[in-house]
């Protein structure tokens, strides 16, 4: 699994340049509105679409046709993209609490955006990812779509209040771990049943 | 000795199009053929040996094990008709990926085979052209202890300079008699060269299956007249064409009517004629 992992990164180092150029962009935004909380969500917001990005590049390739005639089984292949996504988010987030504080907002209020967007950014690949693996990443982009405007427009309709956030805030982080299990469960079962 | 491959009544069904019953056999320490029009199966034949799909019904051994577990696939080398490798990796990448995915990876044996194929070091594999992300793909099959490779269409695309090289690096290969080949295309002059057994697979069946030189001798191209060929059993005719001035047919060599010219059959005509015979049929 380190190699199919090893891939990912690799190719995304090559590929991402132009996420760390937007990311430049929004971190001297921030500076002059000494305010990281759109760079904060920015930065996690790509890390998803990196784990996105991933996936797509592996379709272009037919890199899963190729990669099942090596010795990884289909569940390496779904675990690595798991395993790459906790990696994705883990930085984007260390780094989006660290442009926050950096920044000036207040410890409690760093952390308390921090996990929500981590929280968020887990969910929606909680959601997605089995998608991608049951209908491939072209063919899962509707869904995909809809999977990020609905919960955004419904956090924006139901306008939480500042008692809902907090508790949310801790809430998401403790939920994440059971999201994934039974994501990375589902995915597998997905994998397991594909053609290629 | 267990066998390289065995396909014991392999079927598949799809929509317009079925894998029927294909027996097979490749023997450890040769080299299969498996000839086909566009169309005929073969790329389904692989995918299904390769568990890349599953199949409605029949049996499928690789390297002696019913089951495609990873230390079976450690002895694999495939080359499929795309790089598989996501573009933006580089030469050097992609052997730091395969090292951690092959407990047997050969770095240096990759080093050189990239060097002999004039890989690119450096730049993107989205540069290289259809023909060197094959060559990368065959460098990849022969850096780890592979004990049975599957080409399928491995020499299709590129030019008649690189197809020797590498029906060369397969003759090489095979030296090891614990070492087998089963390579599909329908350059049938490649596999005229380099097969010990061909294989032809015509809409989904294996229409012949046999040595390479067997099938040379068994059959002759005759030339002549149509009342010459009516003469001749049928079950001794494979197919034939019309001329202008008579007939031509592929038939068994020990029914050839005295005074009668023939030809030795090369692969292609035995191909050929086969595919037609089936149609005219």
């Amino acid at each position: 699994m380190s190699g199919l992992l090893l891939k990912d990164l690799l190719n995304l180092k090559h590929q991402g340049r132009i996420y760390l150029l937007i990311i430049a962009v929004y971190a001297v935004l921030a500076f002059f509105q000494q305010d990281a909380s759109f760079l904060a969500w920015i930065m996690v917001f790509l890390s998803m679409m990196s784990v996105v990005n991933a996936m797509a590049y592996d379709e272009n390739a037919r890199w899963d046709r190729y990669a099942l005639t090596m010795p990884v089984t289909r569940r390496d292949m779904v675990l690595s993209k798991y395993l790459l996504s906790l990696i994705c988010l883990g930085v984007s987030g260390a780094a989006a609490l660290a442009a926050s504080l950096a920044f000036g907002a207040s410890p409690d209020d760093a952390w308390r955006q921090g996990a929500m967007l981590l929280g968020g950014g887990v969910g929606y690949l909680s959601l997605i990812l089995p998608l991608m693996f049951r209908l491939g990443v072209q063919k899962a982009r509707v869904a995909m779509t809809l999977a990020f405007v609905i919960p955004l427009l419904l956090v924006v309709r139901l306008n939480p209040d500042a008692a809902a956030l907090s508790a949310a805030a801790w809430m998401l982080p403790a939920a994440a771990p059971v999201l994934l299990a039974a994501s990375a469960s589902l995915s597998c079962r997905f994998y397991a049943r594909r053609s290629f | 000795m267990t066998h390289a491959l065995e396909l014991r009544g392999l079927s598949k069904r799809y929509d317009g199009f079925s894998l029927t019953d294909v027996n097979l056999t490749l023997p450890s320490g040769c080299i299969m053929g498996l000839i086909g029009e566009n169309g005929a199966g073969k790329t389904t034949l692989m995918r299904l040996a390769l568990g890349l799909e599953t199949r409605d019904s029949g049996e499928v051994e690789v390297l002696g094990s019913r089951a495609l577990t990873p230390d079976i696939k450690e002895h694999l080398g495939v080359v499929l008709d795309e790089s598989g490798f996501p573009e933006g990796l580089t030469l050097r990448d992609v052997g730091a990926v395969l090292k951690r995915c092959y407990r047997t990876w050969d770095a240096k044996a990759f080093e050189r085979y990239a060097r002999r194929f004039s890989l690119p070091q450096g730049q993107a594999i989205k540069t290289f052209s259809r023909g060197t992300k094959m060559k990368l793909a065959i460098a990849v099959a022969l850096s780890h202890d592979s004990r049975l490779l599957l080409m399928d269409e491995a020499t299709s695309g590129l030019d008649p300079v690189v197809r020797d090289e590498i029906l060369d690096v397969f003759l090489d290969f095979i030296q090891d008699e614990g070492r087998s080949i089963l390579f599909s295309s329908h350059i049938v002059s490649d596999l005229e060269k380099a097969c010990d057994y061909i294989a032809f697979l015509h809409k989904g069946k294996v229409v012949l299956c046999d040595q390479k030189d067997d099938i040379l001798d068994r059959y002759v191209v005759l030339k002549c007249s149509e009342q010459t060929l009516n003469s001749i059993p049928v079950e001794n005719i494979v197919g034939f064409r019309r001329h202008a001035f008579g007939v031509e047919a592929l038939v068994r060599r020990q029914c050839v009517p005295p005074g009668a010219t023939a030809d030795p059959a090369r692969l292609e005509d035995v191909f050929l004629y086969f595919i037609r015979g089936e149609e005219q049929a």
